[in-house]
């Protein structure tokens, strides 16, 4: 049983969305009592409104990408619980400043569902409302069946190029083929050395022993496709990128955004380990990394772990990627 | 026992299903952390904890207005895959039970026929897939040949419990092939499934309501 700092169970969510915005009183506002949080400038004219959410637990995702050059609006669900489709509607109302409104999110088969009612809601009351459900990581379907991959790490930055296009006033056609875009340049893979725990119980989602490591464990403690012995940062990060290289596939001359992603209680000195062999393996491979990106992005409680993610960058994509963002979790000079 | 079923045993289901959820929040909570994140109990005991609440709020006047109630709490209130699955069972109930003052055996097959077809549509989910249409397909199949045989309307309660039972009983040897637990792959089996469980309580309250 894990000790973590909360206070009771069924007030978590609540709790946390009262201290986010409170840490960020000049930048955020929350909606009435609502499980709902968006940029402090919402609704903003003339631009098409982006909401993001999900399950609580993987803070900052989604929670804290919203702002200028990010998201509009995030609506937060319980712990690794999709919202209910009541809220989801009323982050879309709040998001809408009549250009439309884009739904941005994991694809999980509970938020698809609510997310979707809520759509279909949002449209029968005359709001102009579409889907992008992001599909990074690999592991969870194969390539043929890419439409049923789950979303994880690549997400920050989808929505930081999501969020700088609509901010430049990209309207919706154009925008939503954009992130498409994005999110189809970006494959994702993990490593788990541990699972988590669930704050409300103290229980963890799964068993791992103490000397294996999982590939591909999802952000939930879904099982992975691999467990094996515990190995080298640098030979894990090599099984890491064969997979991931091969599957969009990345080749000699392209040019990436890396990102090592913390799970929750991985060290710095073990992110910037892995990134440096990330360095190394992809320049002997020709490939360019464009930009570094190391942090916790998605995390998934305490669990220990990595994952790494490629986007693959065009004219188009590194254009909004170089543009500011202003967001509690992410800003961009 | 009537042959029929009123508003007022309509009412006494939902706070039925509500105690025997409540009964049983924590082995419920425990299937569901053996393949999933453990907080399905909790989910569901809030889905109809609220649903009790919002019938008696609501004072409705008519068997599908409650269903409808009903259904719509259980999306509202909980979140994740759980609340539109289960609550579209009971949307689609009610939209199978208007103008109907009196629920036949005839009317409570097709009501159930209808909330398979729903959720189906909603899920995907087929038979097989390891989820809680594994209890409900039985279930429904078991009223449809109730009807055909002319039972009477509590021995077609026991044989839907029986199905919707041994429903639920039989995923725990299935591989999951939809929602969280899917990704436990082969890792699945031998773990019954916690949606299934809850659809079988469903049925025990309204066979026990009665």
């Amino acid at each position: 049983m894990v000790k973590k700092l909360i206070n009771n169970a069924e007030d978590i969510v609540n709790e946390l969305i009262e201290g986010f915005v409170l840490t960020n009183k000049k930048k955020v506002k929350r909606i009435r009592n609502l499980n709902i949080v968006a940029r402090i400038d919402t609704p903003v004219k003339n631009k098409v409104g982006i909401v993001i959410g999900g399950g609580a637990g993987h803070e900052p995702l989604f929670l804290e990408y919203i702002g200028k050059g990010m998201a509009d609006v995030e609506v937060h669900g319980q712990i690794f619980a999709a919202p209910s489709p009541d809220i989801i509607l009323e982050a879309i109302k709040t998001a809408d400043s009549g250009k439309g409104v884009v739904l941005l999110y994991n694809n999980y088969a509970g938020d698809v569902l609510n997310f979707n009612m809520a759509q279909e809601m949002a449209r029968s009351e005359g709001i102009k409302v579409d889907t992008i459900l992001i599909n990074d990581e690999i592991s969870s379907a194969p390539p043929e069946r890419s439409g049923e991959r789950r979303g994880t790490t690549a997400d920050h930055i989808i929505i930081k190029i999501a969020g700088a296009a609509s901010e430049s006033g990209l309207e919706f056609d154009s925008l939503i083929k954009l992130i498409k875009k994005a999110i189809e340049s970006s494959r994702s893979l993990g490593v788990s050395l541990s699972a988590c725990t669930l704050p409300q119980t103290g229980m963890a989602t799964f068993e791992l022993e103490e000397d294996k490591i999982e590939f591909g464990m999802g952000l939930h403690g879904e099982v992975g496709v691999k467990r094996v012995d515990h190995m080298s940062a640098d030979k894990i990060t090599e099984t890491l990128l064969d997979l991931i290289l091969k599957d969009l596939p990345f080749c000699n001359g392209d040019e990436v955004i890396a990102i090592v992603n913390g799970y929750g209680s991985t060290t710095r000195m073990e992110m910037f380990i892995i990134m440096r062999k990330i360095h190394s393996f992809l320049t002997e491979r020709s490939i360019s990394i464009y930009s570094s990106e190391l942090g916790e992005f998605c995390t998934s409680q305490e669990m220990a772990g990595i994952s790494v993610t490629l986007i693959k960058l065009d004219n188009e994509l590194k254009r909004y990627y170089d543009m500011r963002a202003d967001s509690p979790g992410y800003i961009k000079l | 026992m009537p042959e029929k079923l009123s508003i007022d045993d309509f009412k006494k289901i939902f706070i039925n299903i509500n105690n025997t959820i409540k009964e049983n929040v924590l082995y419920l909570s425990e299937l569901d952390s053996q393949i999933g994140d453990g907080d399905h109990g909790i989910t569901i005991s809030r889905g109809f904890e609220t649903a009790v609440q919002k019938i008696d709020e609501g004072s409705p006047n008519t068997i599908n207005e409650l269903l409808k109630i009903a259904g719509n709490a259980l999306i509202f209130s909980m979140g994740g895959a759980s609340g539109p699955i289960f609550g579209t069972i009971f949307l689609e109930m009610s939209k199978a039970s208007v103008n109907k003052q009196l629920i036949s055996l005839a009317d409570l097959a097709s009501m159930f026929s209808s909330a398979l077809d729903g959720v189906s549509k909603l899920g995907g989910a087929k038979p097989g897939d390891k989820t809680m249409i594994d209890s409900l397909y039985p279930a429904a199949g078991s009223l449809k040949n109730s009807v055909l045989k002319n039972l009477s309307l509590k021995e077609s309660l026991q044989k839907m419990l029986a199905a919707a039972e041994n429903g639920a009983l039989s995923t725990k040897d299935m591989v999951a092939s939809k929602g969280r637990a899917k990704y436990s792959g082969e890792r699945s089996i031998g773990h019954q499934d916690a949606g299934a469980t809850t659809l079988f309580f469903i049925i025990k309250a309204f066979y026990e309501s009665v």
